[in-house]
């Protein structure tokens, strides 16, 4: 039997090397897996409600108002809209009688379980009715809301 | 005579056969102890879920268990976002899963032997996200690596 050369065993001990390595790498890895879940939080619709009445209104007159929106969430949103207001009937004087603009802006964050007050302007019409003197209008408005979490 | 064509004496062929036998056994590295890592386990952390929220993010607690009696080194941990329930477990197409996405694990982490570790993935409901999205539940699979160190 022919004897193996000195080169030709020098790259077999290396391929033999290189091979136990390999396993050596393979045998000490592993995966792991599993399965979980995550949920959303819902929302809490806001409540508005009147902060100041502003000055007396007569007709074709106007006044500033706040009203006060509370965010019963555990968090922070934005307002993104509060619609236009129109009054209801009040004692004989015919609803839309005092009425309230879209604002042009509803800038700023309602933290998380706190509130935000919001200036719009009433008009009352110049042909209100006599019944409609020394009257408390209420104007009923809906806002939305959008989450400003971050 | 050619040296580069000398034959392949005895010894040479034990190797070879030896080697060979060495590779057999690991595609079952993942049950046999000492051969190889069983496969860990990867699971949501019991009561420190996270209610998520449209433009926040918030931690996902997972437990990697390790049923080796050494410490493994869990390298990557990711996490595969399905489609989600609502309360009663019924789909809601008006929400996408990809509504959520889940960061991979920031870095390696140590498991001792036969011990858990808890690490936090960060988890992100994105903004914008559909009102249909609300108090629904977002499966998750988990799928990771780990080498012993």
């Amino acid at each position: 039997m022919r004897k193996i050369s000195k080169r030709s065993a020098i790259v077999l001990g290396a391929a033999g090397v290189v091979a136990v390595a390999g396993v050596a790498y393979a045998a000490w890895s592993s995966s792991g897996a599993g399965t979980g879940s995550v949920s959303s939080t819902t929302s809490v619709n806001s409540a508005i409600t009147p902060a100041s009445s502003g000055s007396v209104l007569y007709p074709g007159g106007g006044t500033d108002f706040t009203v006060s929106i509370d965010n019963p969430n555990a968090y922070p949103v934005v307002v993104t809209s509060i619609s236009a207001g129109s009054s209801n009937v009040v004692n004989g004087c015919a609803a839309g009688t005092v009425t309230s603009a879209v604002p042009a802006s509803t800038t700023g964050t309602i933290a998380a379980h706190g509130t935000g007050t919001y200036t719009l302007h009433a008009t009352m019409n110049s042909d209100a009715a006599d019944a409609c003197k020394g009257q408390t209008f209420v104007l009923p408005l809906t806002a939305t809301l959008a989450s400003n979490a971050s | 005579m050619s040296r580069w064509r000398s034959g392949v004496p005895a010894g040479a062929l034990a190797v070879v056969a030896l080697t060979w036998f060495a590779i057999g056994p690991a595609p079952v590295a993942n049950t046999a102890n000492g051969n190889g890592i069983k496969q860990f386990g990867i699971a949501d952390v019991p009561g420190r879920a996270t209610a998520l929220v449209p433009g926040a993010a918030g931690p996902q607690w997972i437990r990697l268990t390790n049923a080796e009696n050494f410490p493994i080194l869990v390298q990557t941990v990711t996490a595969a976002v399905g489609k989600p329930v609502d309360s009663r477990g019924q789909p809601v197409p008006a929400c996408p899963a990809s509504s959520v996405r889940v960061d991979a694990l920031a870095r390696p982490v140590t498991v001792a032997g036969n011990g858990t570790a808890d690490v936090a993935l960060t988890t992100h409901l994105l903004p914008g996200t559909p009102d249909a999205c609300r108090s629904v539940t977002f499966p998750l699979t988990y799928t990771g690596t780990a080498v012993k160190p």
